[in-house]
């Protein structure tokens, strides 16, 4: 009994491994574009994936059959959604000036190639909004770059006025 | 909206270096992942133990109190030739 349970530990893990390596880097990418950090000083991101992947190692024996990625992918949605209001602010990522609920179809839309019905299922939402919370973050993004010169020298302005005296 | 204007939002997504994995990544969720477990499995311990508390509670309780008996009739029959 004892050393079954050891084994399926042993073996669980192993299998768990392996899903780290496939699925870590890409989950942290999802992570860090939602809390709006940049990829080199994500410590928001880094606590939302090792939530989210602590929960998946719990649930590895539940999950029969369903793909460990989406369960994960899942609980980083739920896990931001909670702590939205906490993660809000921009950190100086590209999904900065969008709202978390904005941020989070984005991701699950365009980069992780989500169909509307499934992310509009996990955020309980009609697909309508969906596509219209879409369209938004999309349409702010794409103006976000073809005016991202022009807010860097304002902010360079504001930072000039702030120094002086 | 369009492909194109999708393709590109994705290309911006995409763009700029990826964010590192962190190397104790593993050891910290594996580690988080089987506190869970077990408090998991400790709470379901837990309410199966009270409610084998309560019934035995109750079996005793019963025992003792007996409260299924009917309560004592507050009639009394009538009398008649004495």
């Amino acid at each position: 009994m004892r050393e079954r349970q050891a084994y399926q530990v042993v073996r669980r893990t192993r299998e768990f491994e392996s899903f780290v390596a496939g699925a870590a880097g890409r989950l942290l990418h999802a992570a860090t574009l939602l809390t709006a950090e940049p990829a080199e000083d994500n410590p928001r991101a880094r606590r939302l994936l090792s939530a989210a992947l602590a929960r998946t190692y719990a649930a590895w024996n539940r999950l029969h059959g369903e793909d460990p990625y989406t369960f994960a992918r899942q609980q980083l949605a739920y896990r931001f959604l909670m702590m939205s209001w906490r993660l809000r602010e921009d950190r100086g990522g590209v999904l900065g000036p969008l709202s978390p609920q904005e941020r989070l179809v984005l991701v699950l839309r365009v980069h992780e190639g989500v169909a509307e019905e499934q992310t509009a299922a996990l955020l309980g939402l009609p697909m309508e909004r969906v596509r219209t919370l879409c369209f938004r973050a999309m349409s702010i993004v794409l103006a976000g770059r073809s005016d991202a010169l022009r807010l860097t020298s304002a902010e360079t302005l504001r930072g000039v006025a702030r120094v002086r005296p | 909206m369009s492909d194109r204007k999708e393709n590109e939002v994705r290309r911006l997504l995409g763009a700029g270096a990826a964010p590192q994995v962190p190397a104790d990544l593993l050891d910290d969720v594996v580690r988080r992942g089987t506190r869970l477990l077990r408090r998991r499995v400790l709470a379901r311990r837990l309410v199966w133990w009270l409610a084998l508390a309560g019934f035995l509670a109750f079996v005793v309780w019963a025992a003792v109190a007996d409260p299924f008996a009917p309560p004592p009739s507050e009639v009394t029959p009538p009398l008649h030739g004495w």
